[in-house]
């Protein structure tokens, strides 16, 4: 059986073991692959691994060994299902596997905005605290999260985590999802009041998303939705870039029309160096990390070859094919 | 008419409150700040004086004839004399619990900034760290899941247990240690000794006042009971902590990393060990400085002195 990784840096980049999954077959880890070469890397393989390298129509296609791929993260839009379906190939994901990372990076944003420890721990080391004349100082608002009011777009695993964590810290928690109120999966967990959009975004001092992208989600969060906010909110995106209208955001953020955005992912990752929010103000991004926690990439390991058994003993997991 | 006069209240309203209640009530003189050598000089007329951090030591509250009455700005009273001002029957109180969700976030503030660091990633992306990547994420620092781990909680009053709540929301586990509380917690966190929770948590977070025996109660000793992969958080008192003691601990690495509010010496001197100390994190004394807090200490405070004036002196603190 012939395995290949085409790009396993970012999932272990030294802290991890690749054993297990060596033990599958004759296994090749390649830390990142071009576009240009996914074919000739992937070529005779049975089973190919990828995160964000994008295996569509025309890599399929030429891949004539080729019969499952495995997703490295929980979405799976770099893969054409349609044309793997096609084929045969099954393709899976792994599932739930950051939900507790992502969920406290959400609220790691959120103390940054509002408490600043980082920038704060930076003055005091560079001596601002030793030449004050008082015995404390601040350089931003210092907020109170208890009583304030939590948006959240998108009840699923994640969006229900974060309302629960946020219910700890006193908020009051609004929440959108196409789903609510429909059926079966229509209640809202306690203390949850669902809401339309339009109320989220103008009620809201925070507002995070936990939606799926989709054509329906794309730049949901555009000019309209961020001149819905108030002036002294915060706009968090843990979910996917292209969730966000960013040329409208940064407007919005060096307007001062919106308080101060966390943002984890952004259209293109790496982004191109004149990405709008780069140097937005009061915008902090981070490289894309909340899933990246050691514990969380060992339990995206453990699953993506436990997939892979599943998939030998005929009995395939995490399938996303239709 | 009474006097009143308050010391140091810029840390407490540096322009965004209204001393007008407080002014309401008596002949109100507001000092931004007061010098050590000048508290006597300025709270000599005063029936009622108002104090942050400025200390009434022994001395102080000897040579002040006409004072009936401290209150004390904060939550922490080691500021001041209570044995001499008992012994003048001057009424202290304090300021219990207006800080008590601020503080609790701040010390979830430090504990994600330590597994996170948010703030210097995001500076690592506004350098163009980011766009010049070869992947579509990076990081700089291990990035660390608090699902499981376990915090111990030193002081279980009210923000030990706010904490807590805060805590079990991101899936920690709790050990509490309180010299107060009976056998049952009655919230689910497990009681221990010091030593065990010392030894077993992967974060230890201080929230006991500071009196002789809580005094660099966190020494060389405890520091060696710590995994070397903890965190220890202190957002109560400086002095509960031996800082040579703890900047040795991070210095080494025999602990993985701090994330204090507070220092022994507030403003610090510019040796202060911590300081430079490596993985260290030192926030100025913020943590009960939202907006929102302080503005239910200005209330609390201002009900206070009216309670007392009427006779029912309430937050009294002290024999």
């Amino acid at each position: 059986m012939k395995i290949v990784v085409l790009d396993g840096h970012t999932l272990n980049s030294g802290d991890l073991s690749w054993e297990t999954l060596e033990a599958l077959g004759t296994c090749t880890v390649y830390p990142r692959t071009p576009a240009a070469e996914t074919v000739a890397r992937a070529e005779g393989a049975e089973i190919v691994l990828t995160n964000k390298t994008i295996l569509g129509q025309a890599e399929i296609e030429r891949l004539a060994a080729l019969r499952y791929i495995g997703v490295l993260a929980t979405g799976y839009n770099v893969v054409d299902v349609e044309a793997a379906t096609e084929r045969g190939i099954t393709v899976t994901n792994v599932p739930a596997y950051g939900t507790d990372s992502v969920v406290q990076m959400v609220f790691a944003h959120l103390m940054n905005l509002t408490l600043h420890v980082g920038q704060h721990a930076q003055a005091v080391a560079e001596g601002r605290w030793s030449r004050s004349e008082d015995f404390c100082f601040w350089d931003y608002p210092l907020i109170e999260l208890s009583d304030m009011t939590m948006g959240i777009v998108g009840l699923g695993r994640i969006g229900q985590a974060v309302a629960r964590a946020a219910s700890a810290f006193g908020m009051r928690v609004l929440a959108y999802d196409p789903l609510l109120g429909s059926g079966s999966a229509g209640d809202p967990p306690e203390g949850v009041e669902p809401v339309d959009l339009d109320r989220l975004f103008r009620e809201s001092d925070v507002v995070t998303l936990h939606c799926p992208l989709t054509p329906d989600t794309e730049r949901l969060v555009d000019e309209r939705r961020l001149r819905q906010m108030k002036p002294t909110a915060y706009l968090i995106n843990t979910g996917r870039g292209p969730l966000v209208d960013e040329a409208a955001l940064a407007e919005a953020l060096n307007a001062n029309r919106l308080a101060g955005a966390g943002v984890d992912v952004l259209s293109t990752e790496p982004p191109p160096a004149d990405n709008p929010l780069i140097g937005a103000k009061n915008c902090h991004i981070t490289p894309h990390i909340a899933w990246a926690t050691q514990a969380a990439r060992r339990r995206l390991l453990d699953t993506a070859v436990k997939n892979i058994k599943a998939f030998l003993a005929g009995n395939p997991q995490n399938v996303v094919n239709r | 008419m009474v006097r009143i006069v308050v010391l140091d209240g810029y840390a407490l309203n540096p322009g965004d409150l209204s001393w007008e209640s407080l002014e309401s009530l008596g002949d109100c003189t507001v000092h931004d700040r007061t010098p050590e050598g000048e508290t006597a000089a300025r709270a000599a007329e005063a029936q009622i004086v108002l104090t942050n951090k400025v200390a009434f030591d022994r001395d102080t509250i000897e040579r002040l004839s006409q004072l009936k009455y401290i209150g004390v700005l904060a939550t922490g009273y080691d500021i001041v004399d209570l044995d001499a001002a008992a012994k003048r029957a001057i009424v202290v109180t304090n300021v219990p619990s207006y800080s008590t969700r601020s503080v609790a976030q701040m010390v979830i503030a430090h504990l994600l900034n330590f597994t996170q660091h948010v703030a210097h990633h995001a500076e690592a992306v506004r350098q163009g760290r980011w766009a010049a990547s070869d992947d579509f994420c990076f990081w700089d620092c291990p990035l660390v899941e608090l699902d499981g781990l376990t915090i111990g909680i030193v002081g279980y009053g009210q923000t030990g247990r706010a904490t807590a709540q805060l805590c079990r929301a991101l899936g920690m586990k709790v050990l509490a240690y309180d010299v107060a509380t009976p056998k049952e917690l009655g919230d689910g966190a497990t009681k221990v000794e010091l030593e065990t929770l010392f030894r077993r948590s992967d974060v230890v977070s201080l929230h006991c006042p500071l009196c002789d025996e809580t005094e660099k109660m966190v020494n060389a000793q405890r520091l060696a009971q710590m995994k070397p992969t903890a965190l220890l958080i202190n957002t109560a008192r400086g002095p509960l902590i031996d800082e040579e003691a703890l900047a040795d601990a991070l210095n080494s690495g025999r602990i993985a990393g701090a994330g204090l509010d507070v220092l022994s010496a507030e403003p610090p001197s510019a040796d202060n060990p911590l300081i430079s100390a490596k993985n260290c994190y030192v926030t100025p004394h913020i943590a009960w400085a939202t907006r929102e807090a302080r503005d239910r200490l200005m209330t609390i405070a201002v009900n206070n002195v009216r309670a007392f004036l009427d006779g029912r002196p309430r937050n009294v603190v002290g024999r």
